[in-house]
């Protein structure tokens, strides 16, 4: 029911050009991940599915209706905000009544609706305190709780655990994950972090320049980007011109080798230069000098490791060597 | 060879420097010790002064200043001719705050949203311009302005308005013979001197709210009218209180506005001014003085209950 289509999207601020004619399906029910630099027109395209920016051109389609002249309240859409937009001179507990209070809900079912959300992201006992007296992750669960409380069927979700710290981070990426299976809406998130995106989204769309470089689930993006900056921008890659790749044994085309799929061998047909050594602590990357380009491999923990400058062979499975259709 | 890890010393300055860093504290007292011995000893304290001046009473057959505790002066506050003047300048200090309020929401709302760069310094340079020129003269001029002779009346003939004008001035209680000898006249020049210290700490308090409580609260179902009453409203109310202490207090407190415009009835200010100054009456005249202070006491502490600091 409430699956979104962007069609033919232009967003123009002036004489810039925030987003430049994209289309995106977004299905029911899914974990729509958007990821890109920033400047990239990810959080415009929340924006305008938000109803907080009109789009210049092109029609936005939610549950199979055209919502461009529809205003964000009118919309069955809710957003976590980036900084989280609490308001500072309400409690907890009226902070997540605010939409139920501004859409009439009918005050006697105020309570139990609001002590629902309130359980659903583990938040019982902070509701009498204000905003100001929570940490981080637990204003990040109050603004979850506002937004679900009306059970909108789309949810948006504007870098919402940037604020957050590595741990905290990823046990709320599982959470939110679980939270979205279990409530069966659909999921639009938007970060500029590849790991987050790699692990939480069902489907990933890679924002370029106000573009989707490419879309797809994580998998297929990680094993076959289609252009270099894909390539380069989801995990570490080791971005091929023509020429070396054909060195290797591959066709006259741009191509992607992942690091991890590189081993380092005693000869063979493609030997190099150690010139670097970085530890990573699950191991280490060693960067290596061959016909004109230094190729990263990253070899686990508890393996041998060259001596900078010494002379080492790559061996790497033909499959690994992902040729791609863009440059 | 070795070098040495302290620079050598440059002269006093870098010995005076020394004693600073090693005792902060030492620093810290000498920086606050000028504006607490001024607000301490000569603000306070001639305030207590005042207080203590408001509880003497004056002889009424000699005129002299009896030094006994009494709250006999205070009693007096309540005949119904000085009751009156309070009354009268409650009312009008409360309306001057409410009307500064009304005009000033809308231009401190649009500078706070909407005005960069030079429409801000405009804006500025547009609430501050009249504060650069004196008191006085603004006052005279809008004298002349509101005169039976003056501008208005003028432009209210040639314009087949003088009907409008003369059913306000009409109005009983409020109206009067012209503008300027009206309570009406003095609401409106209360209103123009005092309308710079409503505007600045309302666009202040506007501009600390984050565009995103606003997006927020469309996003999650408010229509503008009522973004404006639970988002916008409780979060300016800090800077709405901070505006409307100046504007009630300078009004309850001016005496000279009411000297020039309007009709001879009394204010507060203007019944110290007479109380000390030629009835000679200075216990009188430090008991009216206190009201305004009791009245903005009263006044915050309702302030402070309806949430007005909540979002400080």
């Amino acid at each position: 029911m409430a699956s979104i289509h962007l069609q033919n999207i232009v967003k123009r601020y002036g004489a810039f050009t925030g987003v430049q004619h994209m289309s995106l399906d977004i299905q029911d029910e899914e974990f729509l991940v958007l990821l890109g630099p920033s400047g990239c027109g990810k959080t415009t395209t929340m924006r305008m599915i938000a109803g907080l920016e009109t789009p210049t051109e092109g029609n936005i389609v939610i549950g199979g209706e055209v919502v461009n002249e529809i205003d964000a309240r009118d919309r069955d859409v809710a957003m976590v905000f980036q900084g989280y937009a609490l308001y500072p001179n309400m409690s907890i507990y009226e902070n997540i009544r605010f939409p139920l209070r501004m859409r009439g809900v009918p005050a006697a079912e105020h309570d139990r609706r609001i002590r629902q959300a309130a359980d659903m992201v583990e938040l019982g006992s902070f509701l009498d305190r204000k905003p100001g007296a929570l940490s981080g992750g637990q204003r990040q669960r109050v603004a979850l709780a506002r937004a679900l409380v009306n059970e909108p069927r789309v949810l948006l979700l504007d870098e919402p655990l940037g604020a957050l710290d590595l741990k905290l981070r990823e046990a709320m990426q599982d959470e939110l994950k679980a939270l979205q299976q279990r409530l069966g809406i659909t999921f639009v998130f938007v970060t500029h972090d590849q790991h987050e995106a790699l692990s939480m989204a069902d489907s990933l769309a890679v924002f370029n320049e106000g573009r989707i470089a490419q879309i797809g689930t994580p998998e297929d993006i990680y094993a076959r980007p289609r252009t270099r900056f894909v390539a380069d921008f989801v995990g570490s890659s080791n971005v091929l011109p023509p020429d070396v790749t054909r060195a290797l044994g591959g066709p006259a085309h741009w191509a992607s080798l992942r690091p991890e799929s590189l081993r380092l061998t005693f000869g063979g047909p493609v030997t190099g230069t150690v010139t670097a050594l970085r530890y990573l602590g699950a191991g280490s990357r060693v960067s290596v000098q061959i016909a004109g380009a230094e190729l990263a491999a990253f070899v686990p923990a508890g393996q041998p490791l060259p001596e900078p400058g010494a002379s080492v062979g790559l061996g790497f499975d033909m499959a690994a060597l992902h040729v791609m259709e863009g440059a | 060879m070795t070098t040495a890890a302290i620079l050598p010393e440059r002269g006093p300055g870098d010995r005076l420097t020394a004693i600073f860093w090693r005792h902060p504290r030492l620093l810290l007292v000498l920086l606050l010790s000028p504006p607490l011995i001024w607000l301490g000893l000569v603000y306070l304290g001639s305030l207590a002064a005042l207080l203590l001046q408001s509880f003497y009473s004056i002889d009424e057959f000699s005129g002299v200043v009896k030094e006994e505790f009494t709250l006999k002066t205070y009693a007096e506050l309540f005949r119904a001719q000085n009751l009156d003047i309070i009354l009268r300048t409650v009312l009008m200090a409360g309306a001057v705050t409410l009307g500064c309020a009304v005009i000033a929401f809308p231009i401190a709302y649009f500078a706070a949203r909407f005005a960069r760069g030079r429409w801000k310094a405009l804006f500025y340079l547009g609430v501050m311009l009249p504060l650069w020129s004196s008191y006085l003269v603004k006052v005279y001029a809008w004298k002349l302005i509101l005169a039976k002779e003056g501008i208005l009346t003028w432009a209210a003939e040639h314009t087949g308005t003088s009907i409008i004008l003369d059913g306000v001035l009409a109005l009983p209680g409020i109206g009067g013979n012209s503008l300027s000898t009206s309570p009406i006249g003095t609401f409106l020049v209360f209103v123009y001197v005092w309308l710079p210290y409503m505007i600045l700490p309302m666009q202040a308090a506007l501009e600390r709210v984050p565009v995103s409580l606003l997006e927020a609260s469309a996003d999650l179902g408010a229509g503008r009218a009522q973004t404006f009453r639970s988002v916008i409203l409780p979060l300016a109310l800090p800077g709405v209180v901070a505006g409307s202490i100046f504007t009630f207090s300078l009004t309850l407190g001016d005496y000279i506005i009411p000297q020039i415009i309007g009709t001879s009835a009394r204010f507060i200010g203007l019944a110290v001014y007479q109380f000390q100054g030629t009835a000679g009456n200075l216990p009188l005249a430090a008991a009216f003085a206190v009201v305004p202070i009791a009245i903005m006491l009263v006044y915050l502490a309702i302030a402070k209950r309806m949430g007005a600091f909540d979002a400080l």
